[in-house]
């Protein structure tokens, strides 16, 4: 399929309301032309409505929304030259897969020759050209997510949005897919937003992530800005960093629960801290303890097995416990007594929550 | 859905289906046999010329044409009207829907003659509406006058079959996901296109089967074309009833109702198809179907919504009401104390207190009879899982496509002589009430005694129960609800029924409806106040019982 060049999206002031609950509050974004924007955050944080207002389907309450030059407002959704694949994927039920694909097309006037062509490529891009004429009913949850792919995709449009486009679909077949959907943005070259609350899943296919929290935009970057220096202790949580504790800093220096740790370019006062995860390792003989790191004694209280590494429960006395990863050589037993090394340049101060309620 | 079939001797499902079969082939098979018989063979012999010489009277043929294209062109206005209303009602969310969906329902199970009494008050030259025009244009106003005419038949028609499409599409709506037509906008459909291309071939079964409903009902419509109609103006309903009852000429009346069973056999065949194309799984996904509306189009079209069901549902029964209070020099309570009193014994052939009487008395009869009939039947339909289920669920439900005339008409030239001779029996209105209602009660009881879990059953037989302790302890109760939905049902259609009732009812027993069609045929303001008054008791009654139906949330009034 040809490269289409893909839009610029801003969302400016956008807030969203479904009669007394607000969705989408005061929303700053913008995704450049061609980038994949993955929107992360947990069910009910408004990321689905932000695609639906920029499709046309919610009316906002206030603010903007452009495509390039050109604002959406007052456009209706058939005006609005956007693709969005629904959640649990909204196929026609009624038509095979290519009078599926082949509805965008269609409704945008184009010629017979022209629409069987825009079919072809879009079912060719998802490797479905041999289910053209089947029913949807007869198609399996991995290939239902591929036609939903191709029909939003055929028309070409200039924006790209997805709907949790992996939810329904297994955890096993998850992995592939997900490969595959980064692989088709990189040929289309349309500008894509991407909604899911499976951090996984946005740190595999996103150029940068907006995770959204309570209506809200909690922080926005790319994967590693997100995984090297989360904002907040939502967001720390969201990515599976579970190491935070409260830090009393003053003058470079922090003590926590895990002991005091150099900090130089900490602000001074109450806050929170993260561990990253290469924050932690065990020590051993081949391997001791740098200087710069902290040591912590504590006593091992679980193990579980994830394959390639082993992660170790450890109990610190009068701290949170840690989990640390051990890949190779000796794994603790239980009840084992062992030394940890606390690596102060991975960790991380975030900044306040703001109040739980919106 | 695992089989609650009981596992049971076919002797005992036969023993069960014993009265139900007798009651069908006396009071249905025997009557339906009758007519064909009379139909074809008037003199004894066979002679297909009585059924060739009705074809070709150009009479009878206009009364055929008309019968069929007011029953097109009222199956379609229903469509067109309900189906925005469908939608309205499944897709968008506003406060007092739940009320409103069960008070459209209200119009269906209204008797004919109140629904015909109410179009006369409505159309009539004394009309709010002529009242109004009145005001605003004085004397220069045209007087608009809609009795005996085609119009009045088909707003009536619409009035009572505007439930049918809205609760029949309206319920398929609401199982489609709404994000489906949402993607068709996206991708660039108008609100038109994405109507045409996706909402409307997914509803089509439903939209079908709706159509098929109303236009039997209409095209077997006796008592308000009766009432609204005139010369010219006859359905084959109503031309039998008039073949028997002012000409005496029963072959012209068997002949007329064999050309009517062999359309309804053909339409019933056309509905059971359709009903098998069906989708029985539910096309939503987790999100909810119902929304406020939103913008100016979904509110204005709302709201346009809402006047339809004002206009058409609510004022014909409003100004029912205010004529039943009209005395003809302003407003008071006359025309009920006529009712209540018997000072015009001598025009109703019998006080209005005793028609009320009779009509309670037959009607609960009626239920009586419906229950043990229909629940016998349900119960054997249900024990048994092959083919004679079929046969008992179908066969009971062809009186519901027979028309009552039909049924009344057969009553009258077979059960008046032996093996059945009845003639004059009182009994005659209870048992042909009792044929109408019992599909409805078969209707109801079948999906909710299907529904019991046979391991419920099965957990109380190895608790120790006998058969007849599980059944009283297992099914009783789990039916007793449905069962009191079957019953209040049935007393609504017994009480309401006019269409066999005027047939069978003998001249010193009319029922309600029979007395309101009598007043109406008297000339008078104070006849028509009074079988206002009358009417407006008579829905008083039948809604009561649809209402309290529809609060136990069993059965779908109305939706087929």
């Amino acid at each position: 399929m040809a490269q289409s060049t893909g839009a610029r999206l801003a969302v400016d002031g956008l807030t969203v309301a479904y009669g007394p609950v607000v969705a989408v509050r005061e929303l700053e974004l913008a995704a450049e032309p061609g980038e994949v924007l993955a929107v992360l955050g947990p069910s009910g944080c408004g990321k689905s409505t932000l695609l639906r207002a920029v499709a046309g389907l919610e009316p906002p309450l206030a603010g903007t929304i452009h495509l390039d030059d050109r604002s959406l407002e007052g456009l209706r959704p058939d005006q609005r030259d956007v693709g969005l694949m629904f959640q649990e994927h909204a196929l026609f039920p009624h038509r095979t897969v290519a009078d599926n694909v082949a509805f965008g097309p269609r409704m945008r006037g184009h010629d017979r020759a022209t629409v069987r062509r825009l079919v072809a490529d879009a079912l060719a891009l998802v490797d479905l050209s041999e289910l053209a004429d089947r029913g949807i009913t007869e198609l399996s949850g991995g290939e239902r997510q591929r036609v939903a792919l191709a029909r939003a995709v055929a028309p070409r449009p200039r924006l790209l949005m997805l709907d949790e486009p992996l939810g329904s679909i297994d955890r096993a077949l998850q992995q592939r897919l997900l490969d595959d959907l980064r692989s088709v943005f990189d040929r289309l070259g349309t500008t894509v937003l991407h909604v899911t609350h499976d951090q996984q899943e946005a740190l595999a296919v996103a150029d940068r992530v907006a995770v959204m929290r309570d209506a809200r935009l909690e922080q926005l970057g790319t994967p590693d800005q997100l995984w090297r220096a989360p904002r907040t202790a939502f967001v720390a949580d969201f990515l599976g960093l579970d190491h935070v504790a409260d830090a009393r800093i003053r003058a470079g220096r922090a003590s926590t629960p895990w002991g005091e740790l150099d900090l130089p370019d900490a602000p001074d006062g109450e806050h929170q801290v993260v561990l990253l995860p290469d924050a932690l390792r065990v020590t051993d003989p081949d391997r001791p303890r740098r200087d710069t790191e902290v040591a912590l004694e504590g006593r091992v209280t679980a193990r579980r097995f994830a394959g390639d590494h082993v992660r170790v429960t450890v109990a610190v006395p009068d701290a949170p416990q840690l989990t640390v990863p051990v890949w190779a050589g000796r794994v603790p037993e239980l009840d084992d007594e062992l030394e940890l090394a606390l690596d102060p340049q991975a960790v991380r101060v975030l900044e306040p929550e703001p109040d739980a309620t919106p | 859905m695992t089989s609650a079939a009981r596992p049971r001797r076919r002797g005992t499902t036969l023993a069960l289906l014993a009265v139900p079969l007798a009651f069908l082939a006396v009071f249905f098979v025997w009557p339906v046999a009758t007519i064909v018989g009379t139909g074809l063979a008037p003199e004894g012999d066979l002679e297909l010329g009585a059924i060739g010489r009705v074809l070709t009277d150009p009479s009878v043929r206009s009364v055929a044409w008309f019968t069929l294209w007011q029953a097109t062109a009222s199956t379609v206005l229903t469509l067109l009207i309900g189906i925005p209303g469908a939608y309205a009602l499944s897709r968008l969310e506003f406060r007092g829907r739940a009320l409103l969906q069960a008070g459209v329902t209200v119009p269906f199970v209204l008797p004919t003659v109140v629904v015909g009494s109410a179009f006369l008050a409505l159309l009539g030259p004394r009309s709010p509406v002529n009242t109004a025009l009145t005001v605003l244009l004085g004397d220069a106003a045209p007087t608009l006058d809609l009795r005996r005419t085609v119009t009045a038949i088909l707003i009536a028609h619409v009035f009572f079959n505007y439930a049918v499409v809205v609760r029949t599409v309206g319920g398929l709506w609401s199982l489609i996901d709404p994000r489906v037509e949402e993607a068709a906008r996206v991708l660039g459909a108008s609100r038109w296109q994405a109507f045409r291309e996706v909402s409307l071939p997914l509803l089509a079964p439903a939209i079908a089967s709706s159509a098929a409903i109303v236009f039997l009902f209409t095209f077997t419509s006796f008592g308000v074309v009766l009432i609204l109609g005139g010369p010219g103006r006859a359905t084959l309903e109503v031309e039998i009833h008039r073949a028997t009852t002012q000409l005496l000429d029963l072959p012209l009346a068997s002949a007329l109702a064999v050309l009517q069973l062999i359309a309804v056999v053909a339409a019933l065949l056309v509905y059971g198809r359709l009903q098998r194309r069906a989708p029985t799984q539910s096309l939503v996904g987790s999100a909810a179907t119902r929304r406020p509306p939103r913008g100016r189009g979904e509110r204005l079209f709302l709201r346009g919504n809402l006047a339809v069901v004002a206009i058409l549902l609510a004022s014909p029964l409003l100004v029912l009401i205010e004529r039943s209070l009209d005395t003809g020099d302003g407003y008071g309570l006359a025309n009920w104390r006529a009712l209540l009193t018997d000072e015009r014994a001598t025009i109703l052939a019998v006080p209005a207190g005793e028609a009320v009487r009779n009509s309670l008395l037959f009607g609960a009869s009626a239920t009586l009879i419906a229950l043990v009939v229909g629940g016998l039947a349900a119960t054997a339909a249900t024990s048994e899982a092959g083919r004679l289920a079929r046969v008992v669920d179908r066969g009971l439900m062809v009186p519901l496509g027979t028309s009552a005339v039909t049924i009344g008409f057969g009553f009258l030239i077979a059960l008046n002589r032996p093996p059945v001779d009845l003639r004059g029996s009182p009994l005659l209105v209870p048992i042909a009430q009792a044929l109408i209602a019992t599909p409805f009660v078969v209707r109801t009881l079948l999906p909710v005694l299907r529904s019991i879990d046979h391991r419920l059953r099965e957990a109380a037989a190895v608790l120790g129960a006998t058969p007849r302790r599980v059944w009283r302890e297992v099914d009783l109760p789990i039916v007793g609800r449905a069962a009191l939905v079957a019953a209040g049902f049935s007393f609504a259609i017994a009480v309401g029924e006019f269409g066999a009732t005027v047939f069978v009812a003998r001249a010193n027993l009319p029922t309600m409806p029979v007395a309101i069609f009598r007043l109406l045929g008297r000339p008078g303001v104070a006849n028509f106040g009074q079988a206002m008054a009358m009417s407006t008791l008579l829905m008083a009654v039948t809604a009561t019982a649809i209402l309290a139906i529809d609060r136990l949330r069993i059965g779908q009034v109305g939706r087929f």
